[in-house]
């Protein structure tokens, strides 16, 4: 039998089945590619475009807005939190960061920019500013639990993590949830 | 230049996927005429892809931040070779770096005398399966992680390249597993390629290089990417069993197998199915290795986050898990002979295979189950450490046993002395019994270590024992290989379970003792430097001593980088082959450290020795000769 024949005899069974499932794959590339980019609008991806139908949908107008007033604080905030509802991590700190240029003790903001910094995994900028928001107002449960949690499963710093969780649970007696999630990680919290 | 640039991707694509096309219909034809045309098109694809990558070179050194990607991953004082790096430190710019990779395999490839002896339905079926594959990352570059976004209105400086990723090991760790990554797109598609075409097991011939080369970048890429995580991340550890350290892993468990069954295929022509199956399967988990790094489905320190790309990619997995399923098992039987006993190395060699396949099972469950476990719990968690510890190191220890006993039997059946792989398993256990009874712990660990010093003496005496060994290239590759695996095995059952910690709150002048050593804060130096990329750098002076007499210098730092508000925590370390001496900063109240947080680590540095050797002695197996491996050869 030569080498040929010995192929031919060993062909697979499926290769036309195959073949035509590659053939459609091929297509759907092809028209994946054609239609995201019939939703391109210029260099931007049809992403960004969907997204701004939902919670950024507000954001052209507060551009505006805050083109004609550049330290409007309260625009920059709507800003800030429209970018946040639409998961835009980087522009929402940016907008929370020029809020806090002009109120720097505006506690919601710091904790916003806190808790945009947790979602873009920066721990040591999150808890520096779950620590400020404790600087101007120390009774904020929440700072002080999410300030252990970090220091428990991020920065691994157990000694700090279980001074700030017992902090949480000395500080929130009422909200049952926190009190009860705050115990559970101290429970479980290696020495 | 970027609408260019973008223009160049597009019309990659645009040649990818027409070629890809023009392969099927070729190979439905059962015609070979347009193959020219074929190996044409992938280095026109190729040399698209490289203008493109150029542009975004380009664009990051001369600080364009009208380009979104310059502008968010570099800065107009990053030095130049960060800038350099922060080619592949965003999403983007790392999927086009894959690409980039991947083309430059298959021109690479097709250049080779291996391709050129392969039957050509073999090369138009392998390029129907590899340009279907680089087409489908051209459209994700293209559409949803395009890297030439501009900017209407250009920031006047970019937001900075991330202090974590200032790091050697984090800069060549991404393009190392990349580059890992795409070379087992050859292998993979070669699989299939002469499968459809029954061409057999030349194929293994074609891609034993590429197999052996791209473990090789698998293995260095992840072990680099542990030493980062020791060098930066401050915790004390090399390896935390994140999802995305995890992702990595997961295909080098089903490539560490593939590199063993194609050399039993190739010897023997066993397991032909099975090295099909792995081939893809090494393929499809990098695949979704990159989903889980870029899909958003797990939490992850080292996660881009969902870019738009996790559905294409899951769609792209599971697409090639049917793909490679229909192909392997319906693969027509050939008469092939038996497979030699238990009592045989071959037999050994399969069972460690199960044994890798069985990690990379646990590990990727692990892995995945908060996002299985959403399917009936409200708020699922990941598995935790103590989970991977449990099941993974017994198994670690298993295969570092079978692997120092197997170069002990034959190929073709029993051992071929007796007196070493007894030897050996007495000594084991001898091993395991007195840390029992010194009451050592955990015995696993101990377990471990007897292993690790096992494999380490079965290579020694083989050295010994084995005429003309020592100048073998084949010896080295092969049991060198595993001498550094068992010398990683002895550092991480060492290092791990006997690290002591301590974290103090200390202000200058004030000791304490620690594990025998004395540490004593001197004092803080800390430096201004207003305009620069570090705006102000704090080191804390703590020296050492053990026994009154000095040991060294303990120097953590924590500096501010000038677009990171908050400061970096910078790890020093006292190195050595018995404790290496490990201190980071977390924070500071004036010049007090609030705390300093010392680690004591046995034996770390032989993870990074071992590494080194795990990494470049299976480079002596690279053939640049082209023949096929005699049935004979290697038999040390």
């Amino acid at each position: 039998m030569t080498p040929k024949s010995a192929s031919a005899a060993l062909e697979h069974p499926l290769r036309k089945p195959i073949l035509a499932l590659m053939a459609t794959a091929l297509a759907a590339l092809f028209l994946t590619s054609f239609l995201d980019r019939a939703m391109v609008q210029g260099t931007r991806t049809a992403r960004t475009q969907v997204k701004a139908k939902g919670p950024m949908a507000a954001v052209p107008e507060l551009m505006t807005k805050l083109q004609q007033n550049p330290n409007d604080e309260e625009t920059i905030l709507q800003l800030a939190d429209a970018f946040m509802r639409g998961k835009d991590w980087q522009r929402a700190e940016h907008f929370y960061g020029e809020a806090l240029k002009i109120d720097p003790k505006n506690v919601g903001a710091l904790f916003h920019r806190a808790i945009v910094n947790l979602e873009q995994r920066h721990f040591p900028e999150a808890v520096e500013d779950f620590k400020a928001v404790l600087a101007i107002k120390p009774d904020v449960a929440e700072a002080h639990y999410y300030i252990g949690m970090v220091n428990k499963y991020e920065l691994k710093v157990p000694q700090a993590a279980k001074e700030h969780l017992e902090k949480a649970l000395a500080l929130a007696p009422k909200d049952k949830e926190l009190a009860a999630e705050t115990k559970k990680e101290l429970e479980n919290l290696q020495p | 230049m970027y609408l260019a640039a973008h223009f160049a991707l597009l019309l990659a694509m645009l040649v990818s996927l027409l070629g890809g096309a023009l392969a099927c219909l070729e190979a439905w034809g059962r015609q070979q005429g347009k193959l020219p045309w074929l190996e044409h098109g992938q280095d026109a694809a190729a040399f698209l892809m490289a203008c493109a990558s150029a542009a975004l070179l380009g664009g990051l050194l001369s600080r364009d931040f009208s380009l979104a990607y310059v502008a968010d991953y570099s800065d107009s004082l990053l030095p130049l070779f960060y800038t350099v790096t922060a080619f592949w430190a965003g999403q983007a710019g790392s999927l086009l770096f894959w690409g980039l990779t991947l083309a430059l395999a298959g021109t690479i490839f097709s250049r080779t005398a291996r391709y050129k002896a392969l039957e050509p339905s073999t090369r138009v079926l392998f390029w129907l399966f590899f340009l279907t594959l680089q087409g489908f990352f051209l459209v994700l570059l293209t559409g949803p992680n395009n890297p030439f976004v501009t900017l209407a209105s250009p920031p006047a400086d970019g937001k900075g390249l991330n202090p974590l990723l200032r790091n050697v090991g984090m800069i060549f760790h991404p393009p190392l597993l990349f580059l890992g990554y795409a070379g087992f797109a050859i292998p993979a598609c070669l699989a299939l390629a002469a499968t459809l075409s029954g061409e057999g097991r030349s194929w293994l011939e074609a891609a034993r290089n590429w197999i052996l080369g791209s473990w090789v970048f698998l293995t260095a890429g992840i072990l680099l990417g542990g030493w980062w995580s020791y060098m930066e991340l401050g915790w004390g550890g090399y390896w935390a069993w994140d999802p995305v350290e995890n992702a990595s892993l997961i295909p080098w468990f089903a490539a560490t197998a593939l590199v063993h069954t194609a050399l039993l295929e190739r010897r023997f022509s066993v397991l032909p199915r099975t090295n099909v199956c792995l081939a893809c399967l090494t393929l499809i988990l990098c695949l979704f290795a990159t989903y889980l790094v870029r899909s958003g489905v797990v939490e992850s320190l080292h996660a881009f986050g969902d870019g738009g790309v996790g559905g294409p990619l899951l769609a792209g997995v599971l697409f090639a898990v049917a793909l490679a399923g229909l192909v392997a098992v319906s693969r027509p039987r050939r008469e092939e002979p038996a497979l030699p006993g238990l009592g045989s190395r071959p037999g050994l060699m399969v069972v460690s295979v199960w044994l890798l396949l069985a990690l990379g099972l646990v590990v990727l469950l692990g892995t995945i189950w908060p996002v299985l476990s959403q399917l009936w719990e409200v708020s699922p968690k990941g598995a935790e450490q103590g989970f991977y510890n449990t099941v993974c190191l017994p198994l670690f220890t298993l295969l570092t046993v079978v692997m120092a006993l197997a170069p002990w039997f034959g190929w073709t059946g029993g051992p071929r002395r007796l007196d070493v792989p007894t030897g050996l398993i007495v000594l084991w256990l001898a091993v395991v019994a007195a840390g029992a009874s010194l009451d050592v712990r955990p015995v696993l660990a101990v377990a471990g270590v007897a292993a690790a010093a096992m494999a380490c003496l079965s290579v020694l005496l083989l050295l010994i024992l084995v005429p003309g060994s020592l100048g073998s290239r084949r010896f080295w590759a092969s049991h060198g290989g595993h001498l550094g695996l068992a010398v990683i095995v002895l550092g991480v059952a060492v290092s791990g379970p006997f690290q002591r910690s301590v974290e103090k709150a200390l202000s200058p002048g004030e000791s304490f003792d620690f594990s025998g050593y004395r540490f004593t804060y001197e004092g803080l130096g800390a430096t201004d430097t207003p305009g620069q990329e570090i705006t102000r750098a704090e080191e804390a002076r703590i020296t050492v001593s053990r026994g009154g007499k000095p040991v060294g210098v303990l120097t953590p730092q924590r500096l501010t980088y000038r677009n990171y508000d908050h400061p970096h925590t910078e790890v020093s370390t006292l190195p050595g082959l018995g404790d290496e001496l490990y201190a980071t900063v977390h924070d500071l109240d004036g010049e007090r450290l609030t705390p300093l947080k010392i680690s004591v680590n046995p034996m770390v540095n032989w993870v990074w020795i071992g590494s080194v050797l795990v990494c470049l002695l299976p480079l002596l197996a690279i053939r640049f000769k082209h023949g096929r491996t005699s049935p004979k050869e290697g038999a040390a």
